[in-house]
């Protein structure tokens, strides 16, 4: 019998790894303002600024980027792990709301 | 003691989260009386019981119950819901919002009577809705929620993965309190932050417990995918643990405000 580890470990490593290309470690309010401008900045900008986030798509055309430092949200879902580490622990966070046009609506760097 | 917590609670947070798959729409079917959307009476009446139970949580507020729709395609124009027993037929007001309270009747407790909509089963969401007045519209306050999760679980209101370790945790004494259970809300709008506020004390809550987990596992057995982006999750247990009282504010940052 193969252990359910086997299945759940890939997930757990790659949840691990901080999305983005670790800009927002070091990230302060003031760089986050220069990097993202509301009403102008497009998913290409922040894609330079970021690299790759983990995105949610909703039924009302907007879109989130998100990037976390520490446990990707997707450990979130997996079983049993979800129980013993949590994306809701970390500390560090950038949330990047773009509008239907792919503009940056909002964003919000929790530190 | 702690291994068997573990394991009761693990099994809680299989039956929550569900899988990625795109919701898929759905064309509505009046279903026949027995495939309606309904609930136990006899349930919800518990609900309501809780309810007054734990009134020191919002000691005036006051409950009702409301749906949402949970699949692309539900109409919510004409919802009709009744108590429904064998010899039972009570309308039941429903206010504009999908909203409603029950009367309490004995006769229709007593005859397993159910509370019903006309909309096939599977197609709303149920929720308890609980209101301390002098809240502001942009926020929710935090023991009206916990009273909310507390009738919802006594009156089986909420979808879930019915394995039997799943049924005995909504029926435990305080699983709300005590374990950490991902009850889904819906703000009334599509949510971008929500930020706990109780004098001067602040806290953005974390993206992890926003608009639901990355990759559900169970999406039919799920109520809360097609609103997704309204959804929050409130962990209970470590919030009262840092001390944030009954009074603490959930202030919601809307998508669509302007920032």
């Amino acid at each position: 019998m193969k252990p359910i580890w086997r299945y759940i470990a890939p997930l757990v490593l790659a949840g691990c790894a901080a999305t983005g290309n670790g800009a927002v470690r070091t990230l302060t309010q003031e760089r986050a303002a220069q990097a993202i401008v509301v009403g102008t900045s497009t998913r290409a900008d922040i894609a330079a600024a970021f690299g790759t986030a983990s995105v949610t798509t909703f039924a009302n055309g907007y879109e989130l980027w998100l990037y976390q430092v520490g446990y990707a949200k997707a450990v979130d879902s997996v079983p049993y792990v979800n129980l013993v580490v949590s994306s809701a622990d970390n500390k560090r966070e950038l949330s990047i709301l773009f509008d239907r046009n792919g503009v940056v609506k909002k964003y919000q760097l929790r530190e | 003691m702690r291994n068997t917590w573990l394991a009761v609670a693990v099994w809680l947070c299989i039956a929550v989260p569900a899988r990625a798959d795109q919701p898929v729409p759905r064309v509505e079917v009046q279903g026949s009386a027995q495939d309606r959307d309904e609930k136990s009476y006899r349930a919800m009446l518990a609900g309501m019981d809780v309810f007054e139970k734990n009134r020191g949580l919002a000691p005036a507020a006051s409950l009702r119950f409301k749906v949402f729709p949970r699949h692309a395609g539900v109409s919510m124009d004409g919802l009709v819901v009744q108590i429904v027993g064998e010899r039972t037929g009570m309308p039941v007001p429903l206010a504009a919002d999908q909203s409603f309270t029950l009367p309490q009747d004995a006769n229709a407790a007593g005859a397993d009577a159910m509370v019903r909509f006309n909309r096939q089963a599977g197609s709303l969401a149920w929720r308890a809705d609980v209101r301390s007045p002098g809240v502001p519209a942009n926020a929710r306050r935090l023991g009206d929620l916990l009273l909310e999760c507390k009738v919802a679980m006594a009156g089986d209101l909420v979808a879930y993965v019915h394995h039997p370790i799943n049924m005995l945790i909504t029926k435990m004494e305080d699983p709300c309190r005590t374990l950490p259970i991902n009850l889904f809300y819906f703000a009334d709008r599509p949510v971008f932050s929500v930020t706990l506020v109780s004098g001067n004390r602040r806290r953005i809550l974390p993206a992890a417990l926003l608009h639901g987990p990355a990759a559900p596992l169970m999406p039919g057995h799920e109520d809360w995918i097609f609103l997704r982006e309204r959804v929050y999750t409130v962990k209970f247990k470590s919030l009262y643990d840092e001390g944030w009282p009954d009074d603490t504010l959930l202030q919601f940052d809307y998508m669509d405000d302007d920032t």
